[in-house]
């Protein structure tokens, strides 16, 4: 069933076509809309919102969406009902719904993809920070996934604000900061790195940093139990000292089993965040932080060729799954990043994550040989001993081999170890 | 007549790409007593093989006519606007003729190849007329407000042109007092099709532009200017890109 | 070659809170004929949807169970079950409304299951329990045991409702409103179609708004206050239906 509606564009009598249902959530009802040539989706609220929500959904759509990550609204419409709502993109088919991969159904094609879901991620929220703009209402429902390359599709950016203004939504109690909660603070550039670093730990671990062998306390968890919890006295489930809300054997395995194979390093950032961080917000790590935490463990993943068991210590010579022999990486030493050498690993520099170096890639014939394919605009030159220099251009793939020293461009030297 | 008039055209990737001339045409022109706006889009694809110089005809029919009306009223102008779109059309048709004349072309059919869009705006202290036929938006700023005036402009997904039997009668019209009056702008929808909403569009052509009326308003000309080039090559359909604006408080009564 | 697919410990996702669907279903002797069948019928296309509102949320899981009860009371299912698992049995209508022994039934099982009960150890969220009658019990003492069942926090803060098939008497009414605490979650249907609709209507409104965390506004609601406001929307466009008494 199609209705039709007029929309005013640019002085003239669109039509809006809205199409059938694509999907339901608290605040509206997403349908498919064809307007100016174009498919779209298009969200009406079930309440009509204020004048002050509308208002500022009216200038996020005056601003330019700070990265392509992000569904960002292009249009608000009044309908003839009465009915208030707003034109976005449209989802690409190929990307997965988190909540899907949360529950298990889809999984990211291996953990490395994963990892490169969440630099995409951080990375787009770090570019929304920096316009002076937070995402508010951060929570699983936004956020998606290809499950192939580890791209990010972020939607429900409609309580996207610029940070301590007062809107109605304030969130979701799992993701929200305790000083929002508890109303101390209107949600900002703070709070936003608090519910950036549960959606991440969500992730990983697939568990809830503040569910542990508390929740055991409560017969039932409703608003009550959520606001102790996750408010009036949070305790992260790994927390140093305090050992009352551990995940539970039996119920929680899967966040135990994850929590012991993460590197040290991205434990004591979610150790800082959870424990550190609960009131003292300026103690939370933003998003640059978060950015060098996963490009660190990025860089140090590595798979083994037998069971695909995937573990971030280069010199251990034998998985620590199935004890196979793991042949030595190689390591890309490049400025202050060592990246170990895995195929379709991006190679990303001063967490420029919008402009990777290049990416690695194993070679057709002997796949154990690997080489790097040049994404970047400079040309490169590889130099080893007593072989001639030479250039790879954009496109082309330089081989790898031990102790070959690269000149990427100008000011940036690298070396095989 | 107060104010400052500037206007620009780019030619699109998409002509630039297959070595074909620019199909817009825009100008602009002010004296004591008005200013005169012209954006053209002339069609550019085979069967409208001469649109660069119809759109250019386009210009100068409207220029001539709404020229010859700037001590009217609107009372006066409000009853004469019909015979104003027709004798655009018949002018417009004669400036054709002289060059299919000039140039031995096919009489069959004769205007179709110069069939083009049409902008027209005539800004007095009084009033503001505006004129349209096919694509193009005009966009008005009065007393802190922005509106882009109404118009009709397609059957079908196909823009009206003047090369059309009947064109007058596809032309809308927009007839207002000028009091508050603080700025007119209009584009062609090459333009238009580089932002991906109208909200954009306002917040970085239409705002800067219409908020920026001080004496340093000459760079922001030349910004515009290059913006324009610049976007033209990358971005939206490769459609050519024009623009003609009116700025009531500009640095003075300058003349193109 | 190894499958290239990482098994860095994938396990079957969030470990989720469970969230509870019980039927109380009269299967008394006036139930009987096409009561009880747009009961059976509605139930069983309830359980297809069930499915789909859990692929939306990362926060519950959602159970079913039904007790009908008529001289004597039978759960179809030992213990909540998920939708896709609960094997529904058509009911027929027999014999007299013995809600007490319901009421006493649904007691001893609104307990941790570790103490004897279906409900979860941890991880549990109100439920939403759904009674289903045409008429008045024929047990006099059930009053007692709804006492009993209020002092169960389970019952307490479930979101009940209760749907009165057919023409009910006031006095039967009276019942209703005693098991659901509030007029407007009473709900009056006349046709098998409007019955099979409020079901669903309740369960799936319920279950979204349920199954997720709460979320927070300026204006404080509770989920059992957001999902009563939600379903009584929904239900004022069915036909054949009257809300409240």
């Amino acid at each position: 069933m199609v209705n039709e509606e007029s929309i005013q564009y640019f002085g003239k009598n669109q039509k809006l076509y809205i199409d059938r249902e694509i999907g339901n959530g608290a605040q509206g009802t997403v349908f498919l809309a064809h307007f100016n040539q174009h498919q779209f989706a298009l969200k009406l609220y079930k309440k009509t919102p204020s004048l002050t929500f509308v208002s500022n959904l009216i200038n996020t759509t005056a601003t330019v969406s700070p990265s392509d990550v992000f569904i960002w609204p292009k249009q608000v419409v009044n309908l003839s009902d009465g009915n208030v709502g707003y034109l976005m993109p449209l989802i690409p088919a190929n990307y997965t719904p988190i909540i899907a991969i949360l529950n298990g159904k889809r999984h990211f094609s291996n953990f490395q993809t994963m990892l490169m879901w969440c630099i995409n991620v951080i990375h787009a929220m770090k570019k929304l920070h920096q316009k002076g703009l937070c995402f508010r209402d951060l929570n699983e429902g936004g956020f998606f996934a290809d499950i192939f390359t580890g791209d990010a599709r972020i939607c429900d950016c409609d309580n996207i604000a610029p940070h301590n203004v007062k809107l109605e939504i304030l969130g979701k109690m799992k993701y929200m900061a305790p000083e929002v909660i508890l109303k101390k603070k209107m949600p900002n550039l703070y709070s936003d790195y608090y519910s950036l670093a549960i959606l991440l730990f969500q992730v990983l671990t697939n568990g809830h940093p503040m569910m542990g062998a508390r929740i055991a306390n409560y017969e039932i968890i409703d608003e009550r139990g959520e606001y102790v919890l996750f408010a009036v006295e949070p305790v992260f489930v790994y927390h140093k000292t305090n050992t009352i809300n551990r995940p539970i054997p039996g119920y929680h395995d899967v966040v135990i089993e994850r929590w012991r194979l993460l590197p040290k390093h991205v434990q004591e950032a979610f150790h800082q965040v959870f424990v550190d961080g609960i009131y003292d917000d300026k103690k939370r790590l933003s998003d640059q932080d978060w950015l060098s935490v996963f490009i660190q463990f990025y860089n140090d993943l590595l798979q083994c060729d037998e069971c695909g068991f995937e573990f971030t210590r280069a010199n251990i010579p034998h998985c620590p799954k199935c004890g196979a022999c793991i042949p030595k990486r190689l390591i890309l030493s490049i400025k202050s990043s060592r990246v170990v050498l895995e195929k379709g690993k991006m190679v990303i520099v001063d967490c420029d994550v919008d402009r990777p170096l290049g990416f690695v890639i194993a070679n057709k014939i002997d796949p154990s040989i690997l080489g790097m394919r040049n994404t970047s605009n400079e040309i490169w030159k590889s130099q080893v001993e007593n072989v001639k220099a030479k250039d790879y251009s954009h496109g082309q793939v330089l081989p790898f081999q031990k102790y070959m020293k690269i000149q990427f461009g100008n000011q940036e030297y690298g070396k095989i170890e | 007549m107060r104010g400052t008039v500037f206007n620009h055209t780019a030619t699109g990737y998409k002509h630039l790409s297959i070595h074909q001339d620019c199909q817009d045409y825009s100008s602009s022109f002010i004296d004591d007593e008005c200013a005169i706006l012209i954006v053209a889009d002339g069609h550019g694809d085979p069967i409208h093989a001469r649109s660069a110089l119809g759109a250019k005809f386009a210009s100068q029919a409207a220029y001539e006519l709404l020229l010859r009306e700037k001590d009217q009223d609107q009372e006066y102008l409000s009853k004469k606007i019909n015979f104003l779109k027709l004798k655009i059309v018949e002018r417009w048709k004669s400036l054709v003729d002289d060059d299919v004349a000039c140039n031995s072309l096919n009489q069959e059919e004769k205007y179709t190849p110069y069939g083009t869009t049409l902008l027209a705006c005539l800004i007095t202290e009084k009033l503001v007329l505006s004129v349209q036929i096919g694509d193009g938006v005009i966009a008005v700023q009065t007393d802190g407000k922005t509106t882009f005036l109404e118009h009709e402009d397609s059957i079908d997904g196909r823009t009206h042109s003047l090369c059309e039997h009947s064109a007058e009668e596809y032309f809308t019209h927009q007839l207002f007092d000028s009091e508050m009056l603080q700025g007119v702008c209009m584009a062609s929808d090459g333009l238009t099709a580089l932002f991906d909403s109208e909200q954009i569009f306002k917040s970085s052509i239409l705002n800067p532009l219409f908020q920026a009326a001080s004496p340093d308003l000459l760079p922001k000309y030349q910004d515009l200017h290059s913006f324009i080039d610049a976007v033209a090559n990358l971005k939206g359909n490769g459609d050519d890109v024009s623009i003609a604006v009116f700025l009531r408080n500009g640095i003075g009564q300058s003349s193109n | 070659m190894a499958d290239k697919s990482s098994n860095f410990g994938y396990g079957n996702g969030i470990a989720k809170q469970i969230l509870n669907i019980i039927f109380l279903v009269d299967d008394s002797g006036s139930m009987s004929g096409p009561n009880i069948n747009a009961v059976n019928a509605a139930i069983t296309e309830l359980l297809q949807i069930i499915p789909e509102i859990e692929k939306g949320t990362i926060d519950a899981e959602i159970r079913v169970a039904a007790l009908s009860f008529s001289d004597k009371v039978h759960w179809i299912q030992k213990e909540p079950v998920s939708a896709r698992h609960f094997k529904w049995e058509d009911l027929f209508g027999d014999g007299s409304t013995n809600l007490t022994e319901a009421y006493r039934e649904l007691g001893k099982q609104l307990i941790k299951k570790s103490h004897g009960g279906m409900m979860p150890d941890f991880g549990g969220v109100a439920p939403i329990l759904l009674l289903m009658s045409d008429g008045m019990p024929t047990s006099l003492d059930w009053a007692i045991e709804l006492g009993i069942l209020y002092q169960k926090i389970w019952f307490s803060s479930a979101l009940r409702y209760a749907l009165a098939i057919g023409a009910c008497s006031d006095e039967a009414m009276q019942v209703l409103l005693a098991f659901t605490g509030s007029a407007d979650r009473i709900i009056k249907v006349f046709t098998a179609e409007a019955l099979k609709n409020v079901i669903q209507v309740i369960a799936v409104t319920a279950s979204k708004v349920k199954s997720k965390s709460a979320s927070i506004s300026s204006v404080r609601q509770t989920n059992n206050e957001i999902a009563e406001t939600e379903i009584k929307a929904e239900i004022e466009k069915i036909e054949g239906v009257e809300s409240g008494w």
